[in-house]
């Protein structure tokens, strides 16, 4: 695709008005009163499931048990032996919050004394008033599981508070259930202006928490007695410091790497506020340090992928030129290396120590939830799995989805449990949820239900790994307002992998190349960039293949996420 | 699968040796500053040296390495690195007084090992020249293998603070953004408002401790530490190149009582020597840069041997991932340039930059009650044939050749299997540089 | 004023001989008309001429000259100054730049460094895949013609599937993007180079002459036809292999450079034929899994398996390094040996001018140096330095300096 034609894509996207109406013309909701019926009640992390009936009304939960009865005017779900959990609660994440694509640098008259906003300081900035029903992240949230979020808006050093939405709302004053919980705190510097590395961050912490100090011990004199004292003047940067000193409210870091951890802890140890490490990857190491800090944790549900056999990309098995045969049975006559096999034993192992850090905190004691601030929602179910192959278990899973957030984020009265009287935020699964083919059926948010869409039956059922068939040449169309949103994709496949070739219709002879993506099943994910005159621009790709047809979504940069669907016009890519 | 576990074995004995005591037998022990002993053993206990003396006899369970034909110094001290930080700039204002190095140690650094692999055991992690008045500066021990950033530290020894003359200052305040300073002479104001506002927060915080003042000052961390260096609490080093810029700061320091100074790279410091020396003031030094810039077109390989010979303490350090590998051949250079003794040599790559460090009661010769620390060779550290075999920190072996297990990472990215080849700077055709401004051109904005 | 370098007839009388291609003697040498006269062991019985000048040599060594393999001596004066750094052209495909025209004769770098016993290096122009033309320069006189050493090659940039440093932030596969793209380049511009020397061969057998302006491929001809080294800077053990390749399907003699991961595919190299010219050697291992010491055992590594190599600093002002980059070669795993004879006769015969220099043999230029011992060694001073025969003075901006300064007058009283 020309770069030009991709730019024109993206300002057309840009001008036109893209309201989201999809949800206007259905039909209002008849009741609020819901009876699920004949499943398996897991009302809590650990508890055996009861086999029995859950009454909601009104979004909150009424009854649950053997005996419930049924109200005239409830819609009757029949669980057909389902399983029912609480609702998952995300601890930290971006959910409902728009990306904001960094603009241009801006040139600060005096970069080492920058006004708040440049330097990223913007403790004040409350997530509730960022917060837009129509994200996209909310459904995919929900799609996993989770009913609830902490959500913290994007930024650098301090982004802003955090607010706790539900995941369904017409609203964000529908969603919102508690706002300005917490301080969200990253060590990202600012562009060109101070604090600009990890150093200046770490000063400028201890600079604001301290100023902090001072600014609310001067305030409480002055309110007390003003007689000899100068006004304290305004500053609402740090007066979102004072709920922290107060301890009203804890410091969500953002620490997801070794060093990280380390760095927060030692502000913290430094300062005394009340910490909480979120999305955590590496925290093994700082064990004792975490014990003693008293800091909770928030772990990364994200993992490394799995070691596949694939080839080295580092290109140092390249061909370059000539004759492709004579290279090839040249290639197959290398030995192994041994040092190479050495470096993958070493990334296995790596691995392996992300995989394990969930188990390795539950058999230390150290009770944790989940954050979702980096990682793919619909990863969640895949990644527990191998987090509990590793020694996690379920009981400790659950709880770090359910009851532990609830009871950090101070919403254990209304959420993390099935309950009588608590919020009607469950969800329903086929299977018991940590099976391997598990799949979430229903989730319930404050008692509001929604199916979850089911993908179309993959042909072989047995063995998911089996990749479908996608070579060949699509035509594709994506729903975008503007003319040319049609086009061309052609897939080979080249060893292991698929390279894509994409062109538009207003010039179809013009391709853009993304080599090396993996298929996995049905599911093709791919991403490039384009670039124009300094604008730049990913685009990424999220396609799910059937026999002769896809569907899927193309987001554009910071323009958004819209559907894309395709047909096969041939088996061969090559085919003209 | 040999190689392997190999590795591992490697790997484990290196980190593992947790034996803070260690006897090094029949070593021809290079004191530094006791002469040279043969055939003598030195015993460390709980991380410190014990004993030097002929026939030490070994307690049950101590390691005992046979330094047998070997030269055993102290471990060698490099003053000026940027090594094992993940941060070196902070390149946004002219006074970065606040910002400090210590809140960015990476335990990670492979550099380290490297380092420890050439016999230096401490390093002064520096923050970069970008600033008139850059960050404060960690000297750290190499203490390979640890995960926790905090057990790098040299507990107790005294804080630093980077300062910049010159060019480095001027190209990315004057010239990068129209800020002062642009000019030598803007350099200098930079200094004196600092010191001067300093001056005033001392006295606008007294006055509120004292009660006299009710209303707090404005809390400003870097006013805090210019205040801690007029207080004589923090150590400056300054890189600098020029003669009439470090006359220049000298006389400022004199102005504000300030003494503590030791002047880093200080190419033309030959051309004031005997300034340098009635001041007290120190100076740290490459063997033999020189012409990759203009302030530094002027200067001579014989800077250490005309400071030294001139009673200024002199050390030569690497600012450099490649030259700190062999600080003992650097320092051998000075042989060549002025034709230092073997003991004079040796004094800039250990005591001195201890002295310049303020850790010289600690470190810096082979001394009864001083740390542990040694470098042991295989043939004279001074000589090109000489290959460092083992380097102990605190009484621990944390290099041994023979235990190399070639592939020291620790921390492993689980995304990639071979680690990326990266060119050096020699290789991709870019003159070579201090490395002092590592990290400005990316906060500039500027594509390489 | 400084001193000037002598011409004349002189002895070094009584020295110990380290003629690396004959052994290692106590005799003489006469130096005359700018080549090595004679040479004449202690044991015979003869006398040598009488000369202008007569060194006692008795507690002293001779030496040839030391060659850098590769630098941009005299190319380059102040490194953060770019109007004095003329080795990188602009332009991605410029090999008719010539790297002598731009050398300057009277830098400052020149002395300070030949002081240390290098007489001779290659300097080279960098950049862009083909950035112009090397030339082996002696470091000594006034005009680059008085110091042409009698090679000149091409260099070729290999395209490389590596990260350009530290701060390198392409992702892998913009990485090999560029790789691509740039191999893609260089087999287009192969490909026009080998019609170019067809058609003008053709033309030349019907006593014709290209009439197209055109000096790229001009500059590339005599590398195409075979008469003319191809130095080809590669240093990745992917790239290596590839260039090895493409060595041999396009049929050129070629000249490796840099081959930092040499130890990798040692083998592979030797059984290619393809000279090398290797370092520095005192510098970094360039992945961070690599053993730490294992760029000081790339040279002998390459050596033992075969492969005939030389020694770059890779160094504009600090050429003066050679014999140190040397010396760790030699401290891990070379020997000394085999250290001295990559900086000088392989160094000579990599340049095709072993007959010219590279070792003290009757004929030869006299490019040899004085010392007082092993040059590696940082103790050892040079004590006279013979350059075309000429008696270079032992002097330079950093001698002159140190002895203005060491007791500098006035001190502290005005």
């Amino acid at each position: 695709m020309k770069h030009s034609t991709l730019l024109t894509f993206i300002l057309v996207l840009f001008i036109l008005p893209f309201g989201n109406s999809q949800n206007s013309n259905e039909p209002s909701k008849i009741t609020s009163t819901f009876v699920i019926q004949n499943v398996h009640i897991i009302s809590q992390a650990g508890q055996a499931p009861i086999f029995g009936s859950i009454l909601i009304k009104d979004g909150l939960i009424e009854s649950k048990g053997t005996s419930v009865n049924i109200p005239f005017d409830a819609e009757i779900i029949d669980g057909d032996s389902m399983y029912v959990y609480p609702g998952f609660i995300d601890a930290l994440s971006h959910t409902g919050i728009k990306k904001e694509e960094e603009g241009e640098r801006v040139k600060a008259k005096n970069p080492g004394n920058p006004p708040n906003d440049l330097a990223g300081i913007t403790p004040d900035k409350s997530a509730m008033d960022l917060v837009s029903h129509k994200e996209k992240s909310i459904k995919d949230l929900r799609s996993s599981g989770f009913t609830i979020s902490h959500t913290v808006p994007y930024g650098k050093m301090l982004p802003g508070n955090g607010s706790i939405i539900l995941l369904d709302g017409e609203s964000k004053e529908e969603m919102s259930l508690r706002e300005n919980v917490s301080m969200y705190a990253q060590i990202k510097g600012a562009r060109g202006v101070y604090p600009g590395t990890i150093i200046g961050v770490m000063a400028k912490w201890r600079e604001l928490y301290r100023s902090a100090e001072f600014a609310k011990k001067h305030k409480s004199q002055y309110q007390s007695n003003p007689v000899g004292l100068k006004k304290p003047s305004y500053d609402k940067e740090l007066e979102a410091f004072f709920p922290i000193l107060e301890k009203k409210q804890k410091v969500f870091f953002e620490a997801s790497n070794a060093l990280t951890i380390q760095r927060a802890l030692s502000l913290q140890k430094d300062l005394g506020f009340e910490l909480v490490l979120a999305d955590v990857k590496q925290g093994q190491n700082a064990l004792d340090k975490i014990k003693s800090s008293g800091a909770q944790i928030l772990l990364s549900f994200e993992l490394p992928k799995e070691e596949k056999k694939e080839k080295e990309k580092d290109g140092d098995e390249k061909e370059k030129d000539g004759d492709e045969k004579e290279k090839k049975s040249e290639k197959k006559k290398d030995k192994i290396d041994p040092e190479k096999e050495a470096l993958e034993k070493r990334k296995a192992e790596s691995i392996k120590n992300y995989v394990a850090q969930a188990a390795f905190f539950e058999e230390n004691n150290i009770p944790f939830s989940f954050s979702l601030v980096s990682g793919k929602a619909n990863d969640l179910h895949a990644n527990l799995r191998r987090m509990i192959e590793a020694g996690l278990s379920e009981k400790t899973a659950l709880q770090a989805l359910t009851s532990n957030p609830a009871k950090l984020l101070q919403i254990d009265k209304v959420a993390g449990t099935i309950d009588k009287g608590k919020l009607a935020n469950l969800i329903m699964t086929d299977k018991p949820f940590f099976e391997e083919k598990a799949k979430i059926k229903y989730v319930f948010v404050q008692g509001n239900p929604f199916k979850t869409e089911e993908k179309k039956k993959k042909k072989k059922s047995e063995g998911d790994k089996d990749q479908i068939d996608i070579k060949g040449k699509w035509s594709y169309e994506m729903n975008i307002p503007m003319p040319n949103n049609t086009g061309v994709i052609l897939i080979e496949k080249t060893g292991e992998t698929f390279q894509v070739s994409i062109s538009s219709a207003d010039d179809p002879t013009d391709f853009e190349v993304i080599e090396d993506i993996e298929l996995d099943g049905d599911n093709l994910v791919f991403d490039f960039d384009v670039d124009n005159g300094g604008m730049q621009m990913n685009i990424g790709m999220d396609l799910n293949f059937d026999e002769e047809s896809f569907e899927g979504t193309v987001t554009a940069g910071q323009f958004g996420t819209f559907d894309m669907n395709g047909t096969r016009t041939s088996k061969d890519p090559k085919n003209n | 699968m040999k190689k392997l576990i190999y590795t591992i074995i490697g790997i484990l004995s290196v980190l593992n040796s947790n034996g803070q005591d260690i006897l090094v037998k029949n070593g021809t022990l290079i004191t530094i500053t006791d002469g040279v002993k043969e055939n003598t053993d030195i015993l460390i206990r709980n991380g410190k040296i014990s004993q030097i003396s002929k026939g030490i006899k070994a307690g049950a369970g101590i390691e005992v390495v046979d330094a047998d034909g070997m030269f055993v110094m102290p471990g060698i001290i490099d003053a000026h690195s940027h090594l094992a930080i993940d941060a070196v700039n902070e390149a946004t204002d002219p006074n970065t007084a606040m910002v400090w190095v210590g809140d960015a140690l990476n335990p990670y650094d492979v550099g380290m090992y490297r380092a420890l692999a050439g016999g230096v055991t401490i390093s002064h992690a520096m923050h970069g020249s970008a600033n008139a008045v850059g960050g404060q500066c960690e000297t750290i021990k190499h203490r390979w293998g640890v995960h926790d950033p905090d057990q790098l530290r040299m507990e107790g020894a005294p804080r630093t603070i980077k300062f910049a003359l010159g060019e480095n200052p001027m190209r990315v305040h004057g010239e990068g953004r129209g800020i002062t300073p642009r000019t030598r002479m803007g350099i200098e104001q930079v200094f004196r408002k600092s010191f001067a506002e300093a001056q005033v927060y001392i006295e606008e915080w007294k006055a509120y401790n004292s009660g006299k003042v009710k209303t707090p000052p404005a809390y400003d961390l870097r006013k805090e530490t210019m205040a801690d260096i007029l207080k004589g609490e923090i150590l400056i080093h300054c890189h600098s190149y020029r003669a009439d810029e470090i006359l220049m700061l000298m006389d400022v320091l004199r102005d504000y009582g300030v003494k503590n100074i030791t002047f880093q790279h200080v190419n033309e410091g030959f051309k004031v020597a005997p300034e340098l020396a009635a001041f007290g003031a120190h100076a740290s030094v490459f063997s033999d840069w020189w012409a990759y810039k203009f302030e530094v077109y002027y200067s001579t390989a014989y800077n250490a041997a005309i400071l030294s010979k001139n009673g200024v303490v002199t050390s030569i350090n690497s600012d450099s991932r490649e030259l700190i590998r062999h600080l003992y051949h650097e320092a051998a250079k000075t042989q060549k340039y002025g034709g230092l003794s073997d003991n004079e040599a040796l004094r800039l790559i250990t005591i001195n930059p201890a002295i310049q460090l303020g850790i010289d009661d600690r470190v810096g010769s082979l001394e009864k009650g001083k740390e542990g620390d040694l470098a042991i060779f295989k043939n004279h550290p001074l000589s090109i044939y000489a290959v460092p075999q083992k380097t102990i920190v605190d009484g621990q072996v944390r290099f041994d050749i023979d235990k190399d297990p070639a592939d020291i990472r620790i921390d492993i990215d689980p995304k990639e299997t071979i680690p990326a080849y990266i060119e050096t700077q020699t290789e991709n055709g870019h003159s070579c540089d201090d490395g002092c401004l590592q990290g400005v051109h990316e906060l500039l904005g500027h594509k390489h | 004023m400084s001193k000037k370098s002598e011409a004349g007839s002189f002895i070094i009388e009584n020295a110990t001989l380290v003629t690396v291609t004959d052994g290692t003697f106590k005799g003489s040498i006469l130096i005359e008309n700018g080549i090595i006269k004679d040479i004449m062991r202690m044991q015979e019985a003869r006398q040598l001429p009488s000369a202008d000048k007569v060194i006692d040599g008795s507690d002293l060594f001779v030496y040839p000259g030391m060659i850098d393999g590769g630098t941009h001596i005299g190319l380059g004066e102040i490194g953060a100054v770019s109007l004095t750094q003329d080795f990188n052209e602009l332009g991605d495909f410029i090999p008719h730049m010539q790297a002598l025209t731009a050398v300057n004769p009277n830098s400052v770098n020149i002395p300070v460094n030949r002081v240390a016993g290098v007489t001779t290096a290659m300097t080279y122009p960098s950049g862009g895949l083909f950035p112009g033309t090397a030339a082996l320069i002696n470091l000594h006189g006034y005009t680059p013609e008085q110091m042409f050493a009698g090679f000149k090659a091409p260099i070729l940039n290999y395209p490389s599937s590596g990260k350009r440093g530290r701060w390198d932030r392409r992702s892998k596969e913009d990485i090999k993007k560029d790789e691509e793209k740039a191999n893609k380049k260089l087999n287009d511009i192969w490909k026009k180079a080998k019609q170019y020397a067809r058609i003008d061969s053709l033309a030349n057998a019907k006593g014709k002459k290209q009439t197209a302006y055109n000096p790229q491929m001009d500059a590339l001809m005599e590398v195409v036809n075979g008469g003319q080294s191809l130095i080809i800077n590669v240093n990745k053990k992917g790239d290596i292999l590839s260039a090895i390749k493409w060595v041999d399907k396009n049929k050129i003699k070629a000249i490796f450079m840099g081959v930092a991961e040499g130890w990798r595919v040692a083998d592979e190299i030797a059984k290619s034929k393809i000279p090398v010219i290797v370092g520095p050697v005192l510098d970094n291992p360039r992945r961070s899994s690599d053993k730490y010491d294992i760029n000081y055992a790339n040279p002998g590594i390459m050596e033992k398996a075969g492969v005939l190599l030389c020694i770059r600093t890779n160094e504009t002002e600090n050429v003066r390094n050679l014999p140190y980059n040397a010396g760790f070669a030699a401290t891990y795993g070379m020997g000394t040996e085999k250290a001295l004879e990559a900086i000088t006769i392989n160094a000579a015969k990599i340049f095709g001018v072993e007959k010219q220099m590279g070792s003290l043999e009757k004929g030869k230029l006299a490019n040899l140096f004085v010392s007082t011992g092993d040059p590696f060694e940082t103790k050892t001073d040079i004590k006279y330095l013979f350059i075309n025969g000429w008696n270079v003075p032992m002097e330079s901006r950093h001698t002159l300096l140190y002895e203005e300064f060491l007791e500098r007058d006035p001190g502290l009283s005005k």
